[in-house]
């Protein structure tokens, strides 16, 4: 499995030397090139033939300059799950074919904002709402490539732990939880996996844990009191895939029991427009770009709609069979996807938002009270 | 002897076997030039390089080629001296006229285009006929571009044969370039026998590419599978009678693969069609439908001209409520 063993890593000269900027250098095992400003890393990176595959090896320590608390982006005409996004880093040592992130950033650019200080600061000031909120670090990375090197997870999930207004969500492809295992984490942390069919891990997802592997860890996680969340995306549709998705989610209830999942979304693979030519030239055998796909009313492209509808459908329908009480939720679907899959749509402005609120409130034991 | 004369040389002294300046296509129809001449003289005289014996055309080969038709024994040419016996400095300079000739009186056609990066990179590399292109095409190309030419002269004769005769287009042609040969011989095949604009030339190329990819076949089975389906294969085939038209060809291929490329969305658009045309909207009603019926929204439009006449197309709106068709469409 892929892990964090950058062959250049550039630091900020500002970053002060505090405790966390030590553990990760001293993780690296690397001497870091010290820079005035961010310039030679998007040079470097920008001069490569493959700048995508360079990047994964480049690690540049710097600090958020921007918000570190934001709202996710979502998109126009589909129903967004009103997710706030803890922006702790950018890009992923993983290798994932449909990453969005190959065409999201240019160039891309493995980013580690540090500063546990500001961090810390802008959460103290989201808790003082007196608002739920769903809060995750996996937008814009994959939240675990960093736990073998970084103090960020423990800090987060520390954090997380002495308050009840928020849960946290460390969204991943890894394995990476051994420093969380023994934190009390006072059930405030939700460890989530993005999963997928073994044919799809072995042949999209380069570097990532095995499906098999993934749910050890889930159930080793809820074994130690962490809430689980699921997420089907993308689902990539194929021959016999059908069948295939449901082996993963019989396989996902016989690791772990249906009280300890939080949520599980599904959502089939869509893309930027201009990610079909990044896919082609590095991964000439993968066909995933070939599927039915049609331009979305978001401008991304997505699967034509009936087969969207019929995969999610057989979906649904095991879920409900087999775990009932589980929220599971689309990202970023329309009306009509809804009704046909689930027999109802979250239509009023944040409804989706506060099902899942209510999901986290139930699972997570976050203040009732405070619940819209 | 000036740098380029003006000179009387007998015709039989050209050799017309080197075609080393050539970029124009080899069309053989050159009959209205022919009659041209005959009719008002030789208006401007080809341009030569003069060797020890022999005469080489570096601009004007359907002009000399006219004259020998009509038999003329001496041409006026402008003759551009060889100092020496192949001196590239002269060669040079031959090969830029060549090019800059027929640039500065028209636009050049892609095969056109494309011989003459081949012409000059004999001599010259790819940035400095960047940096001289507008002196040299009349306009500005890039390197990347000229680069791209020059792969693109490098592909088989019969690729650049199909782009002189329009049936193939620069972009369609570059989307090649990455092919193994057998693919690109059998996409060269298939274009020999349609004709379509170079954006459906690159749509047949992604499906057919994507088609493969996805159902693991090769490139030349699927196009070869195609023509045979399509009664495209042989030029003699009965249903050739029918499929004269090349553009017409071309389509009734864009289709089949496009059905290919997307069946269930394909199908979809055929059922709605079948809905819309039950529905007899009529004169003046237009129902427009989601694009790839993504969205669920489907739009009406009606245009009158008098109350009368929005009348009776309301009229006709409102007996659409009860029509299965109208709600087959929307019960998708």
């Amino acid at each position: 499995m892929s892990i964090m063993k950058p062959d250049r890593v550039f630091m900020d000269a500002d970053l002060e030397d505090t405790p966390e900027i030590r553990y990760l250098l001293s993780k690296l095992g690397k001497s870091p090139e010290i820079i005035e400003d961010s310039k030679p890393v998007y040079d470097l990176v920008n001069s490569q033939k493959d700048p995508i595959s360079f990047a994964k090896k480049i690690l540049y320590i710097t600090q958020n300059r921007g918000a570190v608390i934001r709202e996710c982006p979502g998109t126009s005409h589909y129903t967004c799950c009103d997710y706030t996004i803890l922006h702790s880093g950018t890009f992923c040592t993983l290798d994932c074919s449909y990453c969005i992130l190959q065409a999201y950033f240019h160039p891309p650019v493995l980013q580690y904002f540090a500063g546990l200080d500001k961090l810390n600061t802008a959460l103290d000031q989201a808790f003082s709402r007196q608002k739920i909120m769903r809060i995750g670090t996996g937008e814009y990375t994959d939240s675990l490539i960093w736990e073998p090197v970084s103090m960020m997870p423990k800090f987060l999930v520390e954090k997380f732990a002495a308050q009840n207004k928020a849960v946290l969500e460390l969204k991943t492809k890894t394995v990476n939880i051994n420093s969380l295992l023994d934190l009390d984490h006072n059930g405030k942390t939700i460890l989530a996996w993005s999963v997928n069919t073994p044919e799809i891990i072995g042949s999209e997802e380069k570097g990532t844990a095995a499906l098999k592997a993934r749910l050890e860890t889930a159930k080793k996680a809820a074994e130690k009191g962490y809430k689980i969340a699921f997420h089907f995306d993308p689902i990539i549709l194929y021959e016999g895939c059908e069948t295939e998705y449901e082996k993963v989610i019989r396989s996902i209830f016989s690791h772990v029991d249906p009280s300890n999942i939080v949520w599980i979304s599904i959502g089939t693979f869509r893309f930027m427009p201009q990610l079909k030519s990044v896919i082609e030239a590095r991964f000439p055998k993968s066909i995933i770009p070939y599927g039915e796909f049609i331009l979305g009313l978001d401008n991304k492209m997505r699967y034509f709609k009936p087969l969207r509808i019929a995969i999610y459908q057989r979906l649904a329908a095991l879920f409900k069979q087999i775990a009932p009480d589980v929220m599971v939720y689309f990202c970023m679907e329309d009306e009509e996807v809804w009704e046909k899959t689930f027999g109802f749509f979250p239509k009023k402005e944040g409804e989706l938002g506060h099902l899942l609120d209510k999901a986290a409130v139930k699972r997570c034991g976050l203040n009732k009270s405070i619940l819209s | 002897m000036n740098e380029i004369d003006i000179l009387k040389i007998p015709v039989s002294a050209i050799d017309m076997a080197d075609t080393g300046f050539r970029i124009t296509g080899t069309d053989k129809n050159i009959e209205n030039l022919v009659n041209s001449v005959l009719e008002n003289g030789l208006l401007v005289p080809p341009l030569v390089l003069a060797n020890n014996n022999s005469y080489t055309i570096v601009s004007g080969f359907k002009r000399v080629e006219a004259v020998r038709q009509l038999g003329w024994e001496t041409i006026s040419c402008r003759v551009l001296s060889k100092r020496e016996q192949n001196d590239p400095a002269i060669l040079e300079k031959a090969a830029r006229m060549a090019v800059s000739e027929s640039a500065f009186t028209r636009e050049l056609e892609p095969g056109e285009l494309i011989r003459a990066v081949a012409l000059l990179e004999r001599y010259l590399n790819h940035k400095e006929i960047a940096k001289n292109s507008i002196a040299l095409f009349n306009c500005d190309l890039n390197s990347g571009y000229l680069k791209t030419l020059s792969r693109l002269h490098k592909m088989p004769k019969q690729a650049i044969d199909l782009i002189d005769t329009g049936h193939l287009s620069i972009k369609a042609t570059k989307t090649l370039l990455a092919m193994d040969k057998r693919s690109i011989n059998s996409f060269l095949g298939l274009f020999s026998h349609i004709k379509v604009s170079s954006g459906k030339q690159i749509e047949i190329i992604n499906w057919a590419k994507e088609i493969c990819a996805r159902d693991g076949i090769d490139i030349p089975q699927l196009l070869n599978d195609t023509l045979k389906a399509l009664g495209l294969l042989q030029t003699d085939h009965p249903s050739l009678s029918v499929h004269k038209d090349l553009a017409a060809r071309g389509n009734q291929l864009r289709t089949h693969l496009l059905k290919k490329r997307y069946p269930a969305l394909e199908a979809a658009r055929k059922k709605a069609a079948e809905h819309l045309n039950r529905l007899k909207l009529g004169p003046g009603i237009k129902m427009s439908l989601p694009a790839s019926f993504e969205s669920s929204v489907y739009s009406m439009q009606i245009d009158f001209k008098s109350v009368e006449e929005f009348k009776s197309r309301m009229k006709k709106l409102v007996s659409l409520q009860e029509n299965p068709d109208l709600k087959g469409l929307l019960d998708r």
